[in-house]
């Protein structure tokens, strides 16, 4: 603990016993010297003892007498020390020879070096600074003020309040466990004369305002950041002036600057005219009017309209207002920002643009589509369905709505659908319907079953067309393909096989003659059966051709004349 | 497999196809083989006229007591009536199911009593006049008729001569088909 009577003994006169002991001394001579000449011109009887009794009192009396005033200095100088030490402000004092005279408590904290062990240094430095080097204080004691911009990194300034006295920030990182930050400052210490006697500094933490402040930078950074990022610009009105105030932010988002626009202040209605699309200024004017004018809780209001830049591009930004209102309600200021969203609006015509050429294109299919919950809840069809089964859509959205099947068909549809997995989603089934006037129709569905995450079905995506023309197609050229296939099957059998027997009958009787066992009339006959035969199957033959002429077309006449005759 | 080996059972109906060079051979060897089993044999003839088979048969041993003939080509072929022949009865051509079936079914019931085989000659000539259905059907009518007297009967038909729907429909008319390629 620093002995601060020690160090005031340094100051001469300031002592109370060493005062009062040589105020004593000083009368008790004086009163000698006196006594001692009375003695000398009127000798009597006993005057040493009462000399030097009067010594004695007179010099006690005087000390007495002394002892008022110099308490009371010594009071008032031990509520100065009181004072200094009890500042929460580091402080040192130095005198016009930089030896510290004065190292308060704070700053025996502060710099962890103890007032005994700097009374009297030249050094008070060590406790800011690495390397050696003058302090405030000592360029003040040296009157080198020049060299205070070269030595302070900070910014240091001359105190409008005391002549002479100079003050800054810094930091020191040789002071607390991770550097502080101190605003000090410095001022000269004169007699009344004006002469130097020495120079006093002070320190005051400004740490954790300084960290406080560099936070708020850096928020004010990130935000400045995320506003960029996310195309935002904040403003503010004054509402009893009428005007909105801006900044470069909001300017650079209009694609202007506060000197082509006069200034960062604007009123509401130049705003309107020089920024908000023409088709929009209604909109933007009813709702200002509507927030000075609106009375109730402070809620927050969103707006979206379209803005014209200086640079003539038409934006869209969205506008969130917050007003604030005094007690009785009225609004007294609002601010808001602006936010850029022309992608995500352009992105969402896009969509709906989008949306709209694909609801055409579903709407335009002649194929039937439909949507539908595992329970068989439609949730969408176009108009190519309803118009199939004769339903409004609101009849059919929302509702279990089931086409009737053919009972021969509903187990082979029940396992087509019971077949569709995560790993086979989409197939294809043909079957019949019964329709309302209960007659068959064929349809073909390609259905794709949609499954969630967890492999479970939570709906179906089904597109269809009625294919009964076309089965019926495929039937009549089933039936046609055999009635085809059974015609040219009874030619074989009645024109190739006959004619193999009527080739073996000849040879049997071309055998009989050469073997020479045979008459004429049973060779006349023979012969003639197999004209016959032949005969008949000429007539087989015309009779075919006249069927394939029926059923073909773009046969010339003369061929047809030819095959059937 | 051979005409000779076949296992003609009573009252038991079969198709025997074989190549149409070797009808006449078959249709011979069946006669022989029936005869040889105390059979009547009524044949129906399509292919050959009756004063041809006779003499073939002749030719080959085979003696005309317990041969009947339903002729349907002669008169066809000639164009007017044939004098009559014993055990000989004659249509007046292929096509006339009707008549064919009236001598068919008189001649079975006039021999009602006896062990009689009908031999059909043949299926495919029966074809140059009728069409497949009517021959079909008519065949049917035949051999229901046979069933129901409880006289056997062989169907001749050319090997690989028919459509197999057809032959298929033949199967289910008989009790048995024997290819004797």
């Amino acid at each position: 603990m620093m002995d601060n009577n020690r160090m005031w003994r340094k100051i001469p006169g300031l002592d109370l016993r060493f005062s009062l002991v040589l105020i004593f001394m000083g009368m008790f001579a004086i009163t000698g010297v006196f006594e001692l000449s009375q003695i000398f011109f009127h000798p009597y009887l006993g005057m040493w003892g009462v000399t030097i009794l009067t010594m004695i009192v007179v010099s006690a009396s005087a000390a007495v007498i002394a002892f008022s005033p110099l308490r009371s200095l010594r009071t008032a100088e031990a509520r100065l020390d009181t004072l200094l030490n009890g500042s929460p402000a580091p402080q040192f004092v130095i005198d016009a020879d930089h030896r510290v005279i004065f190292w308060n408590r704070a700053l025996e904290i502060a710099s962890g070096i103890k007032a005994s062990e700097m009374y009297g240094a030249t050094d008070p430095w060590r406790a800011f600074y690495a390397a050696q080097r003058p302090t405030l204080a000592d360029l003040l004691v040296d009157g080198q003020v020049e060299k205070l911009p070269e030595l302070f990194k900070g910014r240091i300034t001359r105190s409008d309040l005391i002549d002479g006295s100079y003050e800054s920030i810094e930091f020191f990182p040789q002071v607390g466990k991770n550097g502080s930050w101190f605003y000090f400052t410095a001022s000269p210490v004169r007699d009344d004369n004006g002469v130097l006697l020495g120079a006093v500094e002070s320190f005051i933490d400004v740490t954790r305002s300084k960290r406080t402040e560099e936070v708020l930078e850096a928020n004010k950074l990130l935000l400045e950041d995320s506003m960029e990022l996310a195309h935002m610009a904040y403003w503010e009105y004054d509402v009893p002036l009428g005007m909105f105030i801006f900044n470069d932010r909001f300017y650079t988002l209009y694609c202007t600057t506060a000197e082509r626009e006069g200034g960062y202040r604007m009123p509401a209605d130049v705003y309107v005219k020089n920024f908000v699309h023409p088709e929009d200024t209604g909109l933007v004017t009813e709702r200002i009017a509507t927030l000075l004018t609106t009375q109730g809780p402070e809620i927050p209001s969103e707006l979206e309209h379209r803005i014209i830049r200086r640079d003539g591009e038409i934006r869209h930004i969205k506008v969130r207002i917050r007003t604030t209102r005094d007690e009785t309600g009225r609004t007294i200021r609002f601010n808001g920002a602006n936010q850029d969203i022309t992608v995500r609006i352009l992105a969402l015509i896009s969509l709906k643009e989008s949306e709209a050429r694909y609801r055409n294109v579903v709407e335009d299919q002649t194929e039937f589509i439909s949507r539908f919950l595992p329970n068989g809840t439609h949730v969408f069809v176009n108009d190519a369905y309803c118009r199939y089964f004769g339903l409004r859509r609101e009849e059919i959205i929302g509702h279990h709505f089931r086409p009737r099947i053919p009972v021969d068909d509903q187990e082979r549809l029940k396992r087509f659908f019971a077949s569709l997995t995560p790993d086979h989603p989409v197939d294809s089934i043909e079957h019949r319907i019964i329709m309302p006037d209960g007659t068959i129709r064929w349809q073909r569905w390609s259905d794709r079953a949609i499954f969630d995450s967890s492999g479970t079905i939570t709906g179906y995506q089904s597109v269809g067309r009625d294919i009964t023309e076309q089965r019926q197609a495929e039937i009549a050229l089933k039936v046609s393909e055999a009635r085809f296939l059974a015609f040219i099957t009874e030619a074989a059998m009645r024109l190739k096989t006959p004619l193999a027997i009527i080739e073996n009958n000849l040879e049997s009787v071309v055998s009989d003659i050469d073997r020479g066992n045979m008459i004429i009339p049973d060779i006349t006959l023979q012969i003639r059966l197999q004209i016959k035969n032949l005969e008949q199957i000429r007539s087989n033959i015309n009779e075919f051709n006249k069927a394939i002429v029926a059923h073909s077309n773009g046969i010339p006449d003369a061929s047809k004349k030819f095959l059937t005759e | 497999m051979e005409i000779t080996r076949i296992d003609i059972k009573d009252e038991a109906l079969y198709l025997i196809t074989a190549p149409a060079a070797r009808l006449k051979e078959e249709n011979i060897n069946l006669i022989r083989m029936l005869l040889a089993r105390d059979y009547y044999v009524l044949v129906v003839t399509a292919n050959q006229p009756c004063d041809i088979l006779k003499k073939h048969y002749e030719e080959n041993g085979i003696r005309m007591e317990k041969i009947f003939v339903v002729d349907t080509v002669t008169k066809y072929a000639m164009g007017q009536d044939h004098e009559p022949v014993p055990n000989c009865r004659f249509v007046s051509n292929p096509s006339d199911l009707t008549g064919l079936g009236i001598v068919i079914t008189d001649l079975l019931s006039t021999n009602k009593e006896k062990k009689v085989s009908l031999l059909f000659d043949s299926v495919n000539a029966m074809l140059i006049y009728i069409s497949s259905q009517n021959n079909t059907r008519f065949i049917h009518f035949v051999t229901n008729k046979l069933r129901l007297m409880k006289f056997s009967g062989i169907f001749l038909a050319v090997e690989k001569g028919l459509d197999p729907g057809l032959l298929l429909q033949l199967t289910t008319f008989v009790d048995q088909v024997i290819d004797v390629d």
